[in-house]
C-alpha cells in the first residue's frame, strides 16, 4: 500500500512541472512589455527598468525564468507580486476559501443526489422512475451552465427573493447553496447515469445470484453486494469531476459575483497578469493532482484488488 | 452396480423421438441474412426513438447553418436604435434586442459559429486523441509512457481555463480577425486540452483488442504491425470513441458559447449564441426583456440536446447490453 | 462410486424434490416467448446424487435455476410443479422460496471467478450464509467458517478465511463456494457445472471431495454437467436434456450401456472421455497417419522432421511487490521435440504448464529466451528478410482456442478467409474467391456463409472458418492451440474428425495443444506431457495411455472423467 502511495506521489511531479511549464510558456508568448504593465504604463528610466528586469529575472532564458517561478510557487513566496504589485499568494489565499467551500458543496450535492437517484433508478430499471430520470438527466446535460445559472438566479434570487442573486466579498455558506447547485448540476446528471448503469449491471452479476442462493434477504443482497460494488466506478468519476468543476467555477463565480479563485483566474488572464495567471493555474493543478491521488486511495480502499497491482 | 428396482419417478424413460427430432450437429442457418456489427448497430439505431428525435434536431440545425435565409429574411447585423426592444411583428418573430437587431435572425445566423466550432474541435480532438491513444496502447513501453504522461499534463488543467489562457494570448497577437480565423483559434484552444480524454479511451480499447486472438492470427498470416493496427485493432476499438465524439460535440458547443459569454471566445462582430447571451446578461439581472436571452439559450440547449441524445442512441446501439441489463 | 444408498435418510420412499412437467420461458424480441425448458419431470430422493446432462443451450442450467427461484432476466415458470418435500414451491410466495434457499437448497455455481464478490473477504461471505440462515452468529460463526473451509479441503483455512477472492486460485475459490453451498447443511445441493472451469486433476479432487462430503452428510445432489462420462461416474440417476426436453432418464449405467434415444446414442458414441472409444480411435488414427504421410509433399530439406524444437526456454520478467523489483518466471523450461510431416504431436498440460507459450514461440509471435526452432531445417530466428519470414509464415498457420476471439468480428467470413491470400498477394480477385469457396467446401460450410459475420455463427462454425483461414495458404504445419476446448462434445468430435480428414487428404502436420488427454487419443501420434514449463513425459500415444511412466501422467489419465467406468467392464 505504501509503495502504491509513494508511486502515485512520484507520478504527480511531472504533471505539476509540465502543466506549469505549458501555461508559463503560453503567457510568455503574449506581446507587450511586462515592465510597462508593472509600472502602470508610466515611462521609467533605463536604470530602473534594468533593475526591475533583473529583479524579475526577465533577462534570463525562459526556462530559467520558469525555474525561478517554480521556486516561488513551491515556497508560496510572499514576495511574488502580480501586475498590480499585490502579492500573488495573498490574493489566492484570500480567494481560495470561498471557492473551496463552493467546490466541496458542489461535490457533496453531486455525490449525494447522483448516487441516491442513480441507485434508485438502477434498482428499478426500466420503470417509470428510471425513465423520467433518464429524460431529466439528458435535458440537464444539454442546458449550458451559464443559462441555467441565469435562470435560477433570476427565479430564486430576483423573483422569489429566496437567495441572494449575487454573493460578493462577504459570503456565508447559505449564500453559496444556489451557486453550488448550478455548478454541480451537469455533474449530478452524469453521476446519476453512471450510478444507474453500475447498479443495473451489478444486479445481474454472478456473485449477486450466489448471494441470493445463500439465502440472504433482498435488502442484505443489495446492501452488501450491489451497492458497494457499484460505488467503485462512481467514486472515481466524482473525483475526476473536480477538473470540470473548477472550469465551471470560472463561469459560476462570474454569474453570482463570487470573489473566488475562478474569478481571480479569469481577470488575471484578461489583464495579462502572468505571475498571477500561472500561480492560479498551478494551484488548480495541485488541487486536481491531490484530488486524483485521494480518489485513487479511496479506490484502493474500496477495491482490495488494486492494492496489489 | 445399478439399482435393480428404480424408485418411483426414476424408472427408465425414453422420450418419443418425434417430440425432439434429432438435428444435424451444428447446422448452419442458411436463410439468415448477413449482418455486420455496424449494420446491426444501424438497425438498432433506426429502431430508437431517441435517434429520430436527435436526428430531427440536428438536421434542422444543419439546415440553419447552410441556408439561414430559409428561416428568416431579416439581416442579423442590421441595427437601428429606433427598433430597440420592439415587440414581435410581421417577419420579426421575437422582436428586437437592445441594439435594435432582429433576435430571431441573430439566433438563426448564430448557429453557424457554434456548429463550426463544435464539429471542427471534435474532429481535431478525435484525430489527436485517436492517433496518440492507438500508438500508446499498441506499442506500449516508452511510447506509452511518453504519451500517457503528456496527456496527464494536459488533462490536469481545467479545459475552460486553459482555453481562456490560449485565446487571450492569441487575441493579443492577432487583434483583428475574420470569421474563420476566429473559429479556428477557438477550435485549437479547445482541442489542445481536450484530446487526453480520447487518448485514454482509445488506449484502453486498443489494449483490450490487441491481445485478442484474431490479432495474433493476422500476425501469423504475415500482416505487418501497422497493417494489423489499421485493419483489425483500430476498427474494433472505435465504438467507445464514437460515443464520446457525439458527447464532445455538445461539450464544445457549450464551451464556445461559454467563452464568448465571458467575452473571450469569438469577437463581438461575429454573430454567435454566446455573444448574444453575453450581451443579454445584464438585462436578465434586471428581469427585463427576457426574450433576448430565451431565444438564443433555447437554440443552444436544443442543439446540445440533439447531440446528447444522439450520443445516447449511439451508445445503446453499439452496446445493446448496457440498457437491457 | 457406489450407487447404493448408504444413509438411512435415503432409504425413505418420499421424494425430496419432484419436478413435474415444468416449463420455463424467456421473453424474446417482439414479445415472443422462447421456451427454454419444455415439460421436464424429475424426481430426487434424499441423499441421492442425480445428474442432468446436456449441451449448451439444452436448458439444463435453466432447470436448476428454476428450482431455486433464481431465473435470470425475463425467465419465468410457465407451467408445471416443483415439489420440495411435498410442497409446491413454485406456486408459493417469494418468501417461501427465499426461506428454502441456503438452508434447504444450496447452490454451487459454475464459474469460480465470478461467483465470489471481489470486494469482501472469503470468510465473511461464508459467514453471511451462516447468519442469514440462523445457523450461527458472531464468534461462533467465525469458528464455523474455518471448519467449513477445512471441511471443503482448503488447507490453512484460518488464514484463508481472512483473504480476498483474488488471492485464491480457481480451485480454492471453488472449494470456498462449496463450503458456502454446504454452510447451512441443505438437504439438496445444486451443483451447476461446478468444475468445468478447472483443470482436470483439480476437477477430480474437488468432485471426489464433494462426493464424500455429501455422502457423509446425507445431502442429495443435483449435478448439472455437459460431460456424460463425468455424470455417469458420479450419479446414480441420469437425465439427458436436449433442446429443452428430457429425452432420456434412468439409472446411470443402464443409459451408458444401452442408450435408447438417438441423441443419447450419439452422445455415448462421441464422448471422448469414455474408455471404450480408445481402441477404435487408435486404429483409425494409424490409418489417417499413413495416408497423411503418403500425401505430404516432400519438404525442401528432404527431412522427415518439418519442425525441430531444441532446448526452448522462455523466461518472463514479472513485476515484484515493490517497484523496480523483477521476478524471473520460467514459463517454458528446456523443451525439445520434433514434429514429422503428416503426423500430430500433441502437447498436453494443465493451465500454467507453458504449453501455449510453446505454441506462440513456434509461431514466432513471441521470441524465445533461449533455444532454437527449426522449420524445415532453417532456424526461424535467422529469418531476417521480410520475404523469408513471410514464406515461413505461409507454411505454418495457427488455429486458436477461443472461437469468439479468433475471428475479427468486423470481417465477413469471406474477408476473414481471403485475408491471408490478400496479404500474400496471391491470385486475382476471381481466383481468390474460387479459393475461398473451395476452402469453405473443405471445412463443410455452405458458401452462403461467405457474406455472413462471425457473430452470426456458432462456436463450432467459427472454428471451421478459422481452420479454413489457416488452410488458405496451403501450409504444411497447422498449430492448434486448444482449438476444440471451448466446444460442446458433439461439435468437438465433429471438428476433430474434420481435422483428421484434412490431415489425411493434405498431408498436414499438426502441433496440437490441449489440456484434455482424452482428445489426444483421437488425433495424436506423439505426446508431450508438460508440467510447470517442463516436459515430464514424451512418448507415443499408445505408450502414454497403456504404460505411463510418470506419476503426473498417471494422475492426468486417472482424472479423465468417466475413464474408470467402462475400464472395469473391459477387464
Amino acid at each position: 500500500m505504501w509503495w502504491y502511495v509513494a508511486k502515485r506521489l512520484l507520478q504527480t511531479i511531472p504533471v505539476f512541472l509540465g502543466a506549469t511549464l505549458i501555461i508559463f510558456m503560453l503567457t510568455k508568448l503574449r506581446p507587450g512589455d511586462p515592465i510597462l504593465g508593472l509600472t502602470g504604463n508610466k515611462p521609467i528610466s533605463d536604470e530602473v527598468r534594468q533593475a526591475l528586469r533583473d529583479q524579475y529575472h526577465l533577462n534570463d532564458f525562459v526556462g530559467v525564468q520558469w525555474l525561478y517561478f517554480l521556486r516561488d510557487v513551491v515556497t508560496f513566496n510572499p514576495d511574488l507580486v502580480g501586475l498590480d504589485g499585490q502579492p500573488v499568494f495573498q490574493k489566492i489565499s484570500n480567494a481560495l476559501p470561498v471557492t473551496a467551500t463552493l467546490a466541496v458543496m458542489a461535490l457533496t450535492l453531486d455525490a449525494v443526489i447522483g448516487v441516491v437517484v442513480g441507485t434508485i433508478a438502477g434498482l428499478r430499471r426500466n420503470g417509470w422512475f428510471d425513465s423520467s430520470v433518464l429524460v431529466v438527466t439528458l435535458i440537464l446535460l444539454s442546458i449550458p451552465i451559464f443559462v441555467l445559472g441565469f435562470v435560477l438566479q433570476f427565479f430564486f434570487g430576483v423573483k422569489l427573493g429566496l437567495a441572494p442573486p449575487t454573493v460578493g466579498g462577504d459570503w456565508s455558506v447559505p449564500d453559496l447553496i444556489l451557486p453550488a447547485f448550478v455548478l454541480a448540476i451537469a455533474n449530478i446528471a452524469t453521476t446519476t447515469r453512471l450510478a444507474r448503469t453500475s447498479v443495473a449491471n451489478n444486479l445481474t452479476a454472478d456473485y449477486v445470484r450466489t448471494a441470493r442462493a445463500k439465502g440472504l434477504s433482498n435488502g442484505l443482497v443489495i446492501r452488501n453486494h450491489v451497492l458497494r460494488n457499484s460505488l467503485v466506478p462512481v467514486v472515481t468519476y466524482i473525483g475526476i469531476n473536480l477538473g470540470s468543476l473548477m472550469g465551471g467555477a470560472i463561469i459560476t463565480e462570474g454569474i453570482f459575483n463570487v470573489q473566488g479563485v475562478g474569478n481571480l483566474a479569469f481577470y488575471a488572464v484578461i489583464r495579462g497578469d502572468t505571475p498571477l495567471t500561472v500561480s492560479v493555474v498551478a494551484v488548480f493543478v495541485m488541487i486536481y493532482v491531490f484530488m486524483s491521488l485521494i480518489v485513487d486511495l479511496i479506490y484502493a480502499v474500496l477495491d482490495p484488488r488494486i492494492r496489489y497491482v | 452396480m445399478s439399482e435393480l428396482t428404480p424408485r418411483p419417478g426414476q424408472e427408465r424413460f425414453v422420450a418419443p423421438i418425434e417430440e425432439t427430432p434429432l438435428r444435424e450437429i451444428d447446422v448452419v442457418d442458411i436463410d439468415a441474412a448477413p449482418e455486420s456489427q455496424w449494420k446491426e448497430a444501424w438497425k438498432r439505431l433506426r429502431g430508437s426513438p431517441l435517434f429520430w428525435v436527435s436526428s430531427v434536431i440536428i438536421v434542422v440545425v444543419l439546415i440553419a447553418v447552410a441556408f439561414p435565409g430559409l428561416f428568416t429574411s431579416a439581416d442579423p447585423r442590421a441595427a437601428s436604435l429606433d427598433n430597440q426592444f420592439d415587440p414581435p411583428s410581421e417577419g420579426h418573430l421575437f422582436g428586437y434586442n437592445f441594439q435594435g437587431q432582429d433576435i430571431w435572425a441573430r439566433t438563426v445566423y448564430g448557429a453557424r459559429a457554434s456548429v463550426a466550432v463544435g464539429v471542427l474541435a471534435t474532429l481535431v480532438t478525435l484525430v489527436l486523441g485517436m492517433v496518440t491513444g492507438a500508438l500508446a496502447g499498441f506499442y506500449g513501453g516508452m511510447v506509452d509512457t511518453l504519451f500517457s504522461r503528456v496527456s496527464d499534463i494536459f488533462f490536469s488543467i481545467p479545459l475552460l481555463l486553459a482555453a481562456i489562457v490560449v485565446i487571450s494570448v492569441i487575441n493579443n497577437l492577432l487583434p483583428n480577425r475574420g470569421f474563420w480565423t476566429s473559429v479556428i483559434i477557438v477550435v485549437l484552444a479547445l482541442a489542445l486540452f481536450a484530446w487526453p480524454q480520447i487518448t485514454r479511451q482509445m488506449r484502453g480499447a486498443v489494449l483490450e483488442v490487441k491481445n485478442l486472438e484474431f490479432v495474433d492470427a493476422a500476425t501469423a498470416i504475415g500482416a505487418s504491425k501497422l497493417t494489423n493496427l489499421r485493419r483489425h485493432i483500430v476498427p474494433n476499438a472505435l465504438s467507445p470513441v464514437i460515443v464520446s465524439a457525439t458527447i464532445l460535440l455538445g461539450i464544445f458547443i457549450v464551451s464556445e458559447s461559454a467563452l464568448s459569454f465571458l467575452g473571450i471566445g469569438l469577437p463581438q462582430n461575429i454573430v454567435s449564441w454566446g455573444n448574444d447571451l453575453s450581451s443579454a446578461q445584464n438585462l436578465v439581472r434586471s428581469g427585463q426583456h427576457l426574450v433576448v436571452m430565451w431565444v438564443p439559450a433555447t437554440a443552444l440547449a436544443t442543439t446540445v440536446l440533439g447531440f446528447v441524445l444522439l450520443g445516447e442512441a449511439v451508445r445503446e446501439a453499439l452496446d445493446p447490453k448496457a440498457r437491457k441489463s | 462410486m457406489s450407487a447404493e444408498p448408504t444413509s438411512t435418510a435415503s432409504t425413505s420412499a418420499v421424494p425430496l424434490l419432484e419436478i413435474k412437467d415444468l416449463r420455463v420461458g424467456f421473453k424474446g424480441e417482439k414479445k415472443k416467448i422462447l421456451t427454454a425448458v419444455d415439460g421436464a419431470s424429475l424426481t430426487i430422493y434424499p441423499g441421492q446424487t442425480i445428474a442432468i446432462v446436456g449441451e449448451s443451450g439444452s436448458g439444463k442450467s435453466t432447470l436448476a435455476h428454476a428450482v431455486i427461484g433464481l431465473l435470470p432476466g425475463s425467465g419465468h415458470v410457465m407451467g408445471g410443479e416443483i415439489l420440495f418435500e411435498g410442497t409446491d414451491i413454485n406456486q408459493g410466495n417469494r418468501k417461501q422460496v427465499m426461506a428454502l434457499r441456503g438452508s434447504s437448497i444450496g447452490l454451487v455455481p459454475q464459474d469460480p471467478n465470478s461467483n465470489l464478490n471481489p470486494l469482501w473477504k472469503v470468510g465473511r461471505q461464508i459467514k453471511e450464509a451462516l447468519v442469514a440462515n440462523g445457523v450461527a452468529t458472531g464468534a461462533d460463526a467465525d469458528r464455523r467458517v474455518v471448519e467449513l473451509l477445512e471441511e471443503a479441503g482448503l488447507p490453512d483455512a484460518e488464514r484463508r478465511a481472512r483473504q480476498y477472492p483474488h488471492e485464491f486460485s480457481g480451485g480454492m475459490r471453488q472449494r470456498a463456494l462449496i463450503a458456502m453451498g454446504l454452510a447451512a447443511r441443505p438437504k439438496l445441493l445444486i451443483a451447476d457445472e461446478p468444475t468445468s472451469a478447472l483443470d482436470v486433476t483439480v476437477q477430480k479432487q474437488i468432485l471426489d471431495h464433494l462426493d464424500t462430503l455429501t455422502e457423509n452428510l446425507g445431502i442429495a445432489v443435483m449435478l448439472i454437467t455437459h460431460d456424460l462420462g463425468l455424470a455417469a461416474e458420479r450419479a446414480d440417476h441420469l437425465a439427458v436434456m436436449y433442446r429443452g426436453k428430457i429425452v432420456e432418464s434412468g439409472p446411470a449405467l443402464d443409459i451408458l450401456r444401452d442408450p435408447r434415444h438417438p441423441y443419447t446414442q450419439r452422445l455415448v458414441a462421441k464422448a471422448p472421455s469414455i474408455a471404450s472409444q480408445r481402441l477404435s480411435s487408435l486404429h483409425e488414427r494409424a490409418e489417417i497417419r499413413d495416408r497423411a504421410v503418403e500425401n505430404a509433399e516432400s519438404t525442401e530439406s528432404g527431412s522427415e522432421d518439418i519442425l525441430v524444437v531444441e532446448n526452448l526456454t522462455k523466461v518472463f520478467q514479472l513485476r515484484g511487490a515493490r517497484p523496480w523489483q523483477k521476478i524471473d518466471f520460467t514459463a517454458v523450461d528446456d523443451v525439445s521435440f520434433t514434429l514429422q510431416r503428416g503426423s500430430t504431436t500433441a502437447i498436453v498440460g494443465e493451465s500454467g504448464s507453458g504449453k501455449s507459450t510453446v505454441a506462440r514461440m513456434v509461431l514466432d509471435l513471441l521470441p524465445p529466451t533461449s533455444g532454437t526452432i527449426q522449420f524445415d531445417g532453417v532456424d526461424i530466428s535467422s529469418l531476417k528478410a521480410k520475404k523469408d519470414l513471410l514464406r515461413m509464415r505461409r507454411r505454418m498457420q495457427p488455429v486458436f482456442q477461443n472461437p469468439y476471439a479468433s475471428l475479427d468480428p468486423l470481417y465477413s467470413i469471406y474477408q476473414s478467409i481471403e485475408e491471408p491470400l490478400h496479404t500474400h498477394d496471391i491470385g486475382t480477385r476471381k481466383e481468390r474467391e474460387a479459393k475461398v469457396r473451395d476452402l469453405l467446401d473443405k471445412v463443410s460450410l455452405p458458401t452462403t456463409v461467405m457474406s455472413r459475420f462471425p457473430g452470426e455463427l456458432s462456436g463450432g462454425q467459427r472454428q471451421r472458418v478459422a481452420v479454413a483461414r489457416a488452410l488458405a495458404l496451403d501450409p504444411e504445419v497447422v498449430i492448434c492451440d486448444e482449438a476444440v476446448s471451448a466446444l460442446d462434445v458433439l461439435v468437438q468430435a465433429q471438428i476433430l474428425e474434420l481435422l483428421n480428414d484434412l490431415q489425411a487428404e493434405l498431408g498436414l502436420a499438426y502441433l496440437f495443444i490441449t489440456h484434455d488427454l482424452a482428445v489426444v487419443r483421437q488425433i495424436g501420434d506423439n505426446v508431450l506431457v508438460m508440467q510447470e514449463g517442463r516436459v515430464v513425459e514424451h512418448a507415443t500415444v499408445s505408450e502414454v495411455f497403456d504404460n505411463p511412466r510418470e506419476e503426473y501422467t498417471r494422475k492426468l489419465l486417472e482424472a479423465i472423467p468417466g475413464g474408470s467406468i467402462l475400464l472395469n467392464e473391459e477387464v
